[in-house]
């Protein structure tokens, strides 16, 4: 463990930053929590099949109804709380008329929470307060490293260019989900009048709403976060890093963020057609999302080994004279 | 199955608990700077103030970061020579600078 790390609190912080970073910490906190509680009540929904007995199926259901009501009781205070700054930056984007990266993300938060809260009261039909919890929980991760390496960059020159680097990054990424937000919107209108049309029209709803889960703008809003801040803790980690190779990284951080981005559009191309025949079970849309944010954090954490790893036999050197002295 | 009326709220209640616990202990500040509760036990001056996690920093916050920092140089790879230099300054706990040193 070096002794500077992405998480290691600038001296020169100050109070409301510090104060910020702490309200973060406690969104972050809450939101894991909740999920990894949301995730084991979810269980016995992922295990009913209707091969199961009359009885077994009777008694399953009325838990699975119980562990609805205590998903709900527990996904409120991530929606309120913790998702706070989504729902704000959200506003704020539509206020300005532009769609950003905001405006996706809370769309599919909302698609996934209120109609599950509307069938937790009913007392039927699919939830997914899983998806929306964990939604949450991988989103408020990527925000909270790219705010620690947003405070920390005030400390060389090295991040200083990385972080210069932020805001074209972040706009390109911004129009990206604007134009990403009008597909997917054209697609799930596109399907429910199919669905309603075409003889389906009892299950429209939940087709609509596990095409708009299923697209998971959370590995895309991740995207941009996680690689700045992959960056920043390598360039954190090795404080004597030549210009060259900073450079090196800043280009290997914008390629990783758009292969990201790429990535999670192709992963919603792909799974949009199987949504869109009502194929989609809440618990494939929750493995989804899984399966897509690990693979973006995963890129990130391989763009920092990549960096970490490419000067770490150097760093010593230097040193190895004065052992004799 | 009746169990569950009581198991869920009971279960509810523990993770209300936890979570009003856990958000007390971030926003009180507790979680600001871990690695310095681990570096405090090197400080020779016990009564000290604990600057950096809980107070605006000051003048003294900014020396005591940069006394603090001075035996663990800022690069990573935390070079092995730099174990008897900074266990000679420090004299007493040479071996627990040296273990903290080797991790790296």
């Amino acid at each position: 463990m070096s002794t500077r790390s992405l998480f290691s609190l600038p001296a020169s912080l100050s109070l409301a930053a510090r104060r910020r970073r702490r309200h973060a910490l406690a969104r972050l906190a809450v939101a894991w929590l909740a999920m990894m509680q949301v995730m084991m009540l979810a269980w016995p929904g992922y295990l009913r099949h209707s091969g199961m007995g009359v009885q077994v199926l009777e008694t399953l259901d009325a838990a699975i109804v119980l562990m609805n009501w205590a998903s709900l009781a527990l996904t409120v205070p991530v929606m309120l709380y913790s998702a706070w700054p989504i729902w704000r930056g959200a506003a704020a984007s539509l206020r300005r008329g532009r769609v950003g990266m905001e405006v996706p993300v809370a769309l599919g938060m909302l698609a996934a929470f209120a109609p599950s809260a509307v069938a937790t009261w009913a007392g039927h039909g699919p939830v997914y307060f899983d998806s929306a919890t964990m939604f949450a929980a991988f989103l408020l991760t990527a925000r909270y490293l790219a705010l620690c390496a947003r405070q920390s960059a005030q400390a060389g020159s090295a991040q200083a260019w990385i972080e210069a680097r932020r805001a074209p990054l972040g706009g390109w990424a911004d129009r990206f989900a604007g134009r990403f937000t009008a597909v997917q919107l054209g697609l799930a209108l596109g399907a429910a009048v199919v669905w309603e049309t075409g003889g389906g029209a009892g299950d429209t709803l939940s087709v609509v709403v596990a095409m708009l889960v299923i697209s998971c703008p959370c590995a895309m809003a991740m995207a941009v976060p996680t690689a700045l801040a992959a960056a920043h803790a390598a360039v954190i980690g090795r404080p004597d890093m030549p210009g060259a190779e900073v450079r090196t990284l800043a280009a290997a951080m914008e390629r990783t963020a758009r292969a990201c981005l790429y990535g999670s559009l192709a992963w919603h191309l792909l799974l949009t057609p199987l949504a869109a025949l009502g194929w989609v079970a809440p618990q494939v849309a929750a493995i989804t999302m899984l399966a897509s944010s690990l693979a973006v954090a995963s890129a990130a954490w391989a763009l920092h080994r990549r960096a970490v790893r490419g000067g770490a036999p150097l760093a010593p050197a230097p040193t190895v004279p004065s052992a004799g002295a | 199955m009746p169990i569950l009326y009581l198991l869920l709220p009971l279960s509810l209640l523990i993770v209300l608990a936890i979570g009003v616990s856990l958000c007390w202990a971030v926003l009180s500040g507790q979680y600001d700077a871990v690695d310095e509760e681990g570096r405090a036990i090197f400080q020779d001056e016990d009564d000290a103030p604990m600057p950096l996690a809980y107070a605006e920093p000051g003048a003294a916050t900014i020396a005591m970061e940069a006394a603090l920092n001075r035996p663990y140089p800022n690069s990573p790879s935390c070079p092995v020579t730099s174990v008897s230099k900074s266990s000679s300054r420090n004299g007493r706990i040479a071996s627990a600078t040296g273990c903290n040193c080797l991790e790296t």
